[in-house]
């Protein structure tokens, strides 16, 4: 049953290193902020030009931005966006049994995993922001900037980008790096053999 | 195709497991967006009212109002300052990861009963416990609340959750007799 040597024998050290991995990724926040979003922002920008979008991000020191060019808006976002990147470095460094070369491994799959959704996060976010800023105004302003901003994004995507987001912001984001975890610790997570499952 | 076949046939019990939580948690969040409410007075009412009578211990004066519940948030007032408690604040989608995680591990209904009964107040303290830091971060130093929010404090229950997962896994395998445990 649940005694002290089950629990002392590799969960503890687990939430031990975990949090070590965090904290130290924690303390270096904004250099890793700065580095990952230095990498994504010129991608995402690029999107945006293929599909002839006046919008890109901008980073100035420490503040991300989204600039509208032709609708002359211009809004500060969260620049957090690698947090499960943390979540999921952290995993993999702590799991313990494990050789670095297949923590090294796992830890660039999901940082590649998570990449891509970053870039879909950060695409869906120029649209997404802005129909919240109109939804946001007052309604008398509200028709005449609509106006504006549905010519350049289309309503039909509005619903369907707005739960994408949503729904991705609670549910999935938090999830997939401890989803690709999941799989690649099976063995630490004793996953039994077929025979021991029916067992159990 | 070949290879394809072999692969899901060689690692169908860990993509299996991994399907079964992805559909446990995905039905789970169906429930939740069709049922705020429920969660709202089952479960981020008595978290922040634990949380308030806990900053109330430390002399910090604080209230609640639950008139929001039922549209997800209720107030916590702690002397000047309103903090609005959202689902996201009381660890309740890391509840439900452990739920789901719990429900798509191989093991027994009386083991996996086992996990909830230990793993639901576990969670449901550290949760009150969570708010409490917060509400105190708020106090002290309100420049550092969305820090410790959206960082911290998400990382700290993640991290307390999995501890509380694997305790219950090895207690599961001591079960089984597995040498590796």
């Amino acid at each position: 049953m649940l005694t002290r040597n089950s629990l002392l024998r590799d969960p503890l050290p687990l939430l031990i290193r975990f949090s070590l991995a965090a904290g130290l990724l924690f303390l270096f926040r904004e250099e890793i902020s700065h580095s990952y979003l230095a990498l994504m922002v010129p991608v995402v920008n690029g999107i945006f030009r293929l599909e002839g979008l006046a919008v890109e991000f901008i980073r100035q020191r420490d503040v991300l931005q989204l600039v509208y060019g032709d609708l002359g808006f211009r809004f500060t976002v969260h620049d957090i966006i690698y947090q499960n990147l943390t979540v999921g470095v952290a995993l993999f460094v702590a799991t313990p049994g494990q050789s670095m070369r297949w923590k090294a491994k796992w830890i660039a799959i999901v940082i590649g995993l998570l990449s891509l959704t970053h870039l879909a996060t950060l695409y869906l976010g120029g649209y997404v922001i802005v129909w919240d800023y109109v939804a946001a105004l007052p309604d008398g302003e509200r028709a005449q900037v609509a106006r504006q901003v549905l010519e350049v994004f289309p309503r039909d995507r509005d619903w369907l980008f707005s739960n994408i987001f949503g729904l991705w912001h609670t549910w999935g984001r938090p999830t997939l790096a401890l989803l690709v975890w999941l799989y690649a610790a099976r063995d630490y997570l004793y996953l039994p053999e077929e025979g021991r499952a029916a067992v159990a | 195709m070949h290879l394809t076949t072999s692969f899901i046939h060689s690692q169908r019990r860990s993509l299996r497991f991994c399907l079964f939580f992805v559909a446990c948690l995905a039905g789970l969040a169906v429930v939740f967006e069709f049922s705020q409410s429920f969660f709202g007075w089952a479960y981020m009412y008595p978290v922040s009212l634990t949380a308030v009578g806990l900053l109330d211990l430390m002399s910090l004066e604080a209230t609640l109002n639950t008139a929001q519940i039922p549209v997800g948030f209720c107030e916590l007032a702690l002397r000047q300052i309103i903090y609005r408690v959202t689902f996201d604040c009381t660890g309740l989608f890391a509840l439900l990861v452990f739920v789901s995680l719990t429900a798509a591990y191989p093991a027994s209904f009386g083991k996996k009963g086992i996990a909830l009964l230990l793993g639901i107040p576990a969670i449901f303290v550290f949760s009150s416990l969570r708010l409490v830091v917060l509400g105190v971060v708020a106090y002290v130093e309100p420049a550092w609340i969305e820090l410790f929010h959206v960082y911290v404090m998400e990382l700290a229950t993640l991290g307390f959750m999995l501890f509380v997962w694997k305790y219950w896994i090895n207690s599961v395998c001591v079960e089984r007799g597995e040498g590796r445990c």
